[in-house]
């Protein structure tokens, strides 16, 4: 009896904790050539909405504290691109073709 | 391009350059239709996946927005991580120059005395990334009206991102061929309005050192930084090259042309920032250099001249398709002619002062109206400036309109760029002299094409 209890007391928690991990969405507005944000903060699992409201194209690179570049492809004016943070850590976003487009994601 | 080959070098007609005009536009013609092999402007534009209008006030070179600033400042490298074929691009440039009053004998050899046609130049660029942190804007040309083959423009530039008091810095070096044509900006003399001039019509005939003077005829290394987007520093050393090195360069006089004693110190202060929509700039640059004059050093001493600039940017950038800017730009320059005084009998010493300024609005990225005030005063020296009078003050007015059919990203044809403009340019002061100075007054059309080789 006690280890069910224990086993239902652990579902019971989890059932309270899932609900606050849940992934999340946020929307980053890329615009005049700018992110409308310098830094952000999202936890694992979360999706970041970044969206080109320029008239001319963008191209997300997420660049990892090892400096590993991820190549998230062209964007188009219009476009949104959806990244997902699925490693904790820190993340420099860049456009490569705007270097001064840079933006900072930490995900906990 | 094979068919540049049968143009004639020059031509003097009205009817002749009508003809050209013609083959100018059959011959962008064709280059639109051939989609295998697609033309485009220039080789920036392919690198970056981005319309011309993106980077360039009016839709095209060398006016420059923020975005183009950057992507100089950051040393010709970004890019849209496509694979790309090496950044080869191609210029055509022709033109038509009536002065007020025909120039015989002041016109180039080969020319008549007035309403001459020239192929201005072809040209072909390097003009984008080498290495991920090196890039290029590397131009040789074919000079139509002096009928030879020479290095041109050339700036190589390396660049760095680091941290500076918690802010960014970028830092980098360039290596170049004409002091100021490593500027971001358009208030200095290399990229300054106005952008294409009649290669025919006479002009005023002095002119500080550092306002192209050196241009192709010097090398010079220099390194720059700017920090948190706001201060810009640059220090560069230019030294000349010797007359074997500027005949297989193409440069002329080869021979006979004032060379660099030693070393030319050049610098470069600018501070930045956007105010909501409008962005300035002011700063200052220079030079200072011993020179030879016509190469000869029997003097035993070089002539020391220093340029003292400042300069001022305006651009309005409230909406992408419609553009303010302004430029503006103050030189003076101090002569001390221990050279001149013992082999042309010249003052001791004189000074020069150049003043521009200019405004353009670029209506849809496609109209580009402009208008520039210029003025040259300074000391009386027959000896040293060459003119009877002796007096070295020209002023007057440009006006001009530019016409850009493409480059933007809704245009219709991607891959192809150029432009039409019309300029007139307006003297009250010519060489010292009121008195006939609207004789040099002169209208020149100009065509251009750009094309860069892509797969």
């Amino acid at each position: 009896m006690a280890v069910l209890r224990r086993v239902m007391l652990a579902a019971g928690l989890t059932g309270i904790i899932v609900p606050c991990v849940a992934a999340t969405e946020l929307d980053v507005v890329q615009a005049r050539q700018k992110f409308d944000l310098t830094s952000l903060s999202v936890h694992l699992g979360d999706t970041v909405h970044f969206l080109n409201h320029d008239d001319v194209n963008h191209n997300i690179m997420t660049v990892d504290s090892d400096l590993e570049a991820t190549d998230h492809g062209l964007q188009k004016p219009g476009e949104t691109l959806n990244v997902t943070f699925d490693q904790a850590g820190t993340f420099q976003v860049r456009c490569s073709i705007h270097p001064t487009m840079k933006m900072t994601i930490t995900v906990r | 391009m094979a068919c540049l080959a049968i143009l004639p070098r020059r031509t003097r007609s009205i009817s002749r350059y009508l003809a050209l005009a013609f083959l100018y536009v059959g011959l962008s013609a064709i280059l639109t239709l051939m989609p295998r092999m697609a033309w485009a402007v220039p080789s920036f534009a392919i690198q970056t996946g981005q319309p011309c209008a993106a980077c360039h006030v009016g839709a095209l070179g060398p006016q420059l927005k923020p975005t183009g600033r950057d992507f100089k400042l950051y040393g010709y490298v970004a890019s849209d991580n496509k694979p790309h074929f090496p950044p080869l691009a191609g210029l055509i440039e022709t033109s038509f120059t009536h002065t007020n009053s025909a120039q015989p004998g002041a016109t180039p050899q080969g020319f008549g005395a007035n309403d001459n046609a020239a192929l201005d130049q072809v040209s072909l660029f390097y003009a984008g990334r080498i290495f991920p942190m090196l890039g290029a804007f590397a131009e040789v040309t074919y000079d139509g009206v002096n009928n030879r083959i020479s290095w041109d423009k050339t700036d190589i530039r390396h660049s760095r991102e680091a941290k500076l008091f918690g802010e960014d810095m970028v830092y980098g070096l360039t290596l170049n061929n004409s002091p100021t044509v490593q500027d971001l900006w358009n208030s200095t003399p290399a990229w300054g309005f106005p952008y294409s001039a009649s290669p025919i019509a006479p002009r005023p005939t002095a002119s500080t050192l550092i306002d192209g003077k050196l241009a192709m005829s010097v090398v010079g290394l220099g390194a720059y930084t700017i920090w948190n987007g706001l201060l810009f520093l640059e220090l560069d050393g230019y030294r000349g090259f010797g007359s074997d090195v500027r005949n297989a360069l193409g440069m002329v006089p080869g021979v006979g042309a004032d060379t660099l004693d030693g070393f030319a110190p050049y610098w470069r202060v600018a501070l930045q920032h956007e105010f909501g929509d409008h962005y300035v700039e002011i700063g200052t640059y220079g030079i200072r250099a011993g020179i030879y004059p016509g190469g000869n050093r029997t003097a035993g001493h070089a002539n020391r001249i220093t340029d003292t600039a400042i300069d001022a940017n305006y651009q309005w950038l409230g909406d992408t398709d419609n553009f303010v800017s302004a430029h503006a730009t103050y030189i003076r320059e101090s002569l001390a002619l221990d050279a001149s005084r013992v082999l042309a009998s010249s003052n001791p010493s004189d000074t020069l002062r150049t003043f521009r300024a200019d405004l353009s609005y670029s209506l849809d990225n496609t109209y580009t109206p402009t208008i520039q005030y210029f003025q040259t005063r300074g000391s009386n020296d027959a000896a040293y400036w060459g003119i009877a009078n002796g007096s070295p003050n020209s002023e007057g007015w440009i006006a001009e309109i530019m016409y850009v059919p493409w480059g933007k990203a809704d245009s219709p044809i991607h891959g192809v760029n150029g432009r039409i403009s019309l300029q007139y340019v307006a003297y009250t002061k010519f060489d010292g002299s009121s008195q006939g100075a609207s004789g040099h007054n002169t209208l020149f059309l100009n065509f251009r094409a750009l094309m860069a080789f892509d797969r």
